[in-house]
């Protein structure tokens, strides 16, 4: 018994303890202990971080679990590590490098500049690992990983492959924010919406019949809704197609982006709209490029419930490849995909002889003095709308189709069928989509369950998991886990990288598994590869465990907002 | 993570999920670095203790829900650590070695009374956990410690700790003197409540827990790898089984008898103020017990009481006058003759009545002023009305000890 001072100075205590049960080794845990055991993998914060309240509540929580489950006789471990955190890391060390030495990752190439990565991280990343200390977490400090320890990738490159090889992944082509400066993909988090004064220009666009020959005919005019005394509201609202003098039928667009006119491959109206629902299904002709014969500049009305009555004429000129929702559309409508834009903004060739090689803002301008020639232009008005702007440059961003990787999701139905939906108090525990997962797997005990806490979750788990899109897990970046993904047609191939010669002229490509910005934070690395944990359990076909570690998968897995463990009584 | 558990494990990855709640400010907004309301964990840390903002953190943190930050929160488990610290160093200023046999036979129904309500303690806080109810586990902690605990148990000891202070040595040497036996049964029963309070505490404060296990000795009674070395390993207290009960008598007939005496305290400590008494001065109640009570529940209740004397008076006959409280133990009365200049008290009551009437007229007189509750913000219109209450209750106390005085 020694004398306990008069007041309580908490600095002193707890830096002698936790030094005393480091050195001690009470955070490590015993692979060969006959006790029962217990592990939460830690969501391993960013190299990048500082400690905030979200990792104070989140790890004093799973403190308290870990050190109850040690009071309680369990072998634990709480498995600590940090997230290398891709594009974070990346920015952080470009911005260190343009302000030191005014320059770009581009002026270092790859490999002078990963090592630059990694210095930083050396120097720098420990920091919140510090502050965890400070905190008292019990973690198992000698097991401590970073996402990017060549274990853990070959785990996670692992998984990619048997996934792959599998048919879950696969290449798809989607809409990126892409920066025309810094010419990379950027995540919506790097993206600053800003309020922007410009114009909303007016063209118009006639109405032709569509034929599959060359010869334009008028639609005939006493179809027009007025003629027929159409009804409803928006048949009485201004705007509605006009007919000349001539009988010829046009349509009035507005747009804020004329530039793309030339990769317009439709033009879109509300199949409720009453002012323009008798000419689904028609042509218009699209005014740029001028020099097109003119079947090549037939695109058609179509029908789409997305565009809005209210904006401009109510009108949509549909550009899949340069805007998120003009995508959509076209994916809806299959639509074709003209890409008249160059990776560094520029316009190319199929924008048209007048366009090609103009810088995007430069476009505009000649594109709105081509509509004025033609006759097109009926008048533009300020306007002023939110646009993008890439936070690393500056610049609005360009909506880009680009091809990425895609994971279709595996073994959704179980992971679907094995939450309790009910409360264990409540009775009788139900489970969604039962009947259908019964082809899959017996349905567990309602004792196995996994249960969600508090609740609630579970029904948003369940509503996610039913309506769950393929998730889009690669980034254009230099750090992070990569593959070299060759091309050999007709089908593309992956191979074990270490084993794969580059075939000439293909792809190459850096994936991170997994990726930030989807719908739901639902995984963090280490938890999204079982067994690239503690001891790699798992690790693929070949190569069998061999330490005979007997740490189990582990008994909690957090999550950035959520964590699950083990029961901890 | 649970797909992928299917997928690359063939099985479900773990068995329960918790999701925390989002921190947000005391306002509820969202914390973020541009409105400068994101507190530095680290400061807070320098400023309070690791231990204080972990208690204080989860104190705040309901399951699932948003957690609103207060910075008070920390400083009220800085205020709990300090707390814990103080009623550990209270145990060690009663010398001795760590008591660990407790006889039953010289059990006090205080000592019975803070076991059961250990005994709950236990059993909410594991429930509490094993339901991932932190919240409510670090609110038990807390209730259990600072009050049942510190307020009431600790200040009964007393009736027997400071008896014996003055010749403790006699006491723990001597064999057969009943003030020492029943001193080392006191010091038993506070070394098996604070040894189970420290390991209850870990999880939560593992710092100061793991000072005070050492500091108080516990450390020394337990197995190398179950406490001996760390507290870290100490086994997980079980809540107290039928066979100890039965054993040690914790009839649950207790916590009913102690908590009507201590009800009774509490009755008394308002009669005192009431009548304006200062603490420091010493005053006699006279108390005319429903049955019979042992003299040494008489003690307790005159060191709970703060009172010079408590009087066992049957057959007591009050004065006009005399503020009194009725419980099921007996009547508490507390004379006021010799202590309080009955006029001038009635003087001033008189005086202190007429103010809380004046500030009400005058409170009721804006909140009537329709221009007034129309135009005001919400937090000074709510300022008023709770100005309103106030000055009511003050009036309605006042009313009443002048009546009592007047012996009406």
């Amino acid at each position: 018994m020694t004398e306990i001072s008069k007041a309580y100075e908490p600095q002193a205590v707890e830096e002698k303890w936790y030094a005393f049960w480091e050195k001690e080794g009470c955070f490590t845990a015993n692979p060969a202990s006959p006790k029962p055991a217990y592990s939460i993998v830690i969501p391993p914060p960013n190299v990048t971080g500082v400690l905030h309240m979200g990792h104070v509540l989140n790890n004093t929580i799973q403190d308290i679990l870990a050190r109850k489950a040690r009071m309680d006789g369990k072998e634990v471990l709480w498995l600590p590590g940090t997230d290398h955190a891709g594009i974070a890391t990346q920015v952080m060390v470009e911005r260190q490098l343009k302000k030191e030495e005014g320059k770009t990752r581009h002026d270092l190439g790859r490999e002078e500049f990963l090592k630059r990565v990694w210095a930083w991280k050396e120097k720098h990343g420990n920091i919140i690992i510090q502050q965890l200390k400070k905190l008292g977490a019990s973690c198992d400090w000698t097991r401590e990983r970073f996402t990017m320890d060549p274990d853990y990738s070959r785990c996670v490159q692992k998984a990619f492959v048997e996934l792959y090889r599998k048919g879950l992944i696969y290449r798809g082509k989607r809409m990126v924010n892409w920066c025309p400066v810094s010419q990379t993909a950027l995540s919506d988090e790097e993206v600053e919406m800003k309020p922007q004064k410009g114009f909303l220009y007016y063209f118009r666009v006639q109405v032709v019949e569509p034929v599959g020959d060359s010869e334009v005919r008028n639609p005939k005019s006493e179809r027009s809704p007025k003629s027929e005394g159409a009804e409803g509201e928006a048949g009485e609202k201004k705007g509605g197609p006009e007919v000349d003098s001539e009988g010829r039928v046009w349509l009035t667009i507005a747009t804020t982006r004329p530039e793309t006119i030339p990769g317009d491959t439709a033009v879109a109206v509300n199949p409720k709209d009453t002012r323009y629902a008798h000419l689904i299904g028609k042509c218009v002709i699209r005014p740029l490029p001028i020099n097109l014969p003119l079947e090549k500049k037939l695109i058609p009305i179509i029908a789409d419930e997305h565009v809005d009555f209210e904006f401009g004429t109510g009108v949509l000129k549909v550009t899949p490849a340069h805007d998120k929702a003009d995508f959509e559309i076209g994916q809806r409508h299959n639509l074709p995909i003209v890409d008249i834009m160059n990776p560094d903004g520029s316009m190319n060739t199929l924008a048209g002889d007048s366009l090609a090689g103009l810088d995007r803002f430069e476009a505009r301008a000649v594109a709105v003095d081509r509509l004025r020639e033609l006759g097109a232009l009926v008048k533009e008005e300020p306007y002023e709308n939110n646009v993008g702007f890439s936070q690393r440059a500056d610049v609005p961003i360009e909506p880009r189709l680009s091809e990425q990787w895609f994971l279709k999701y595996p073994a959704v139905e179980q992971a679907r069928a094995c939450v309790a939906q009910e409360d264990a108090d409540a009775g009788e525990t139900t489970s969604v989509g039962r009947a259908s997962s019964r082809a899959v797997s017996p349905q567990p005990e309602s004792s196995e369950r996994m249960r969600f806490h508090p609740q609630r979750w579970a029904k948003v788990y369940d509503h996610w998991l039913t309506n769950i899109q393929d998730w889009c897990i690669s980034r254009q970046l230099w750090w992070g886990i990569g593959y070299r993904c060759g091309t050999v047609s007709p089908k593309p191939e992956i191979r074990n990288p270490k084993s794969l010669r580059m075939p000439s002229g293909a792809t190459r490509l850096r994936l991170l598994i997994p990726m930030r910005g989807n719908r739901i934070p639902t995984s963090s690395t280490p938890g999204s590869v079982p067994g690239s944990g503690p001891s790699p359990r798992w690790v693929g076909p070949r190569r069998r465990t061999r330490s005979g570690n007997s740490i189990p998968p582990p008994t909690s897995l957090p999550d950035r907002t959520s964590f699950s463990s083990g029961s901890p009584g | 993570m649970i797909m992928a558990g299917y997928e690359f494990m063939g099985d479900m990855p773990f068995r329960n999920v918790y999701f925390t709640g989002i921190i947000r400010d005391k306002l509820g907004r969202k914390m973020s670095k541009t409105l400068g309301n994101s507190p530095d964990p680290l400061e807070l840390i320098a400023k309070y203790g690791a231990d204080a903002l972990r208690f204080g953190t989860m104190r705040s943190a309901p399951l699932g829900q948003d957690v609103l930050f207060d910075e008070k929160d920390v400083e009220l488990g800085r205020n709990f650590c300090n707390k814990l610290w103080n009623a550990c160093r209270f145990r060690q200023m009663q010398g001795g070695e760590v008591q660990g046999e407790i006889n039953p036979a010289l059990l006090t129904s205080d000592d019975k009374w803070i076991l059961l309500k250990l005994d709950q303690a236990l059993r909410e806080i594991g429930d509490a956990l094993n339901t991932y109810n932190f919240n409510t586990a670090v609110q038990t902690l807390y209730r259990f410690f600072w009050s049942e605990y510190c307020d009431w148990y600790v200040e009964a000891s007393k009736a027997i700790l400071s008896r014996a202070t003055s010749d403790k040595t006699a006491a723990s040497s001597a064999s057969g003197n009943g003030d020492g036996d029943l001193r080392a049964n006191k010091l038993a029963v506070l070394d098996f409540v604070l040894s189970h309070t420290l390991r209850l505490f870990h999880p939560f404060l593992p710092f100061i827990t793991e000072e005070l296990w050492h500091g108080l000795g516990y450390s020394k009674d337990m197995p190398e790898n179950q406490g001996g070395r760390t507290i870290m390993f100490a086994p997980w207290p079980k809540p107290l089984d039928d066979d100890f009960k039965a054993h040690y008598g914790l009839d649950a007939s207790f916590l009913e008898m102690v908590d009507a005496k201590y009800d009774l305290v509490t009755q008394g400590r308002n009669l005192r103020r009431n009548a304006n008494i200062p603490a420091s001065r010493k005053v006699k109640f006279v108390f005319k017990p429903a049955q019979d009570m042992p003299a040494h529940e008489i003690e307790v209740m005159r060191l709970l009481l703060n009172a010079e004397a408590v009087e066992v008076k049957p057959d007591y006959q009050a004065p006009k006058g005399t503020p009194s409280v009725h419980t099921s133990l007996g009547e508490l009365l507390l004379p006021l003759e010799g202590l309080v200049d009955i006029e001038a008290e009635k003087a001033r009551l008189k005086k202190e009545l007429e103010k809380a009437e004046a500030e009400i007229a005058k409170v009721e007189q804006k909140l009537s002023n329709p221009n007034f509750v129309e135009k005001v913000p919400p937090h000074v219109l709510q300022e008023h009305r709770q100005r309103l209450t106030d000055w009511q209750a003050k009036r309605d106390r006042a009313r009443q000890n002048l009546e009592a005085l007047e012996g009406r």
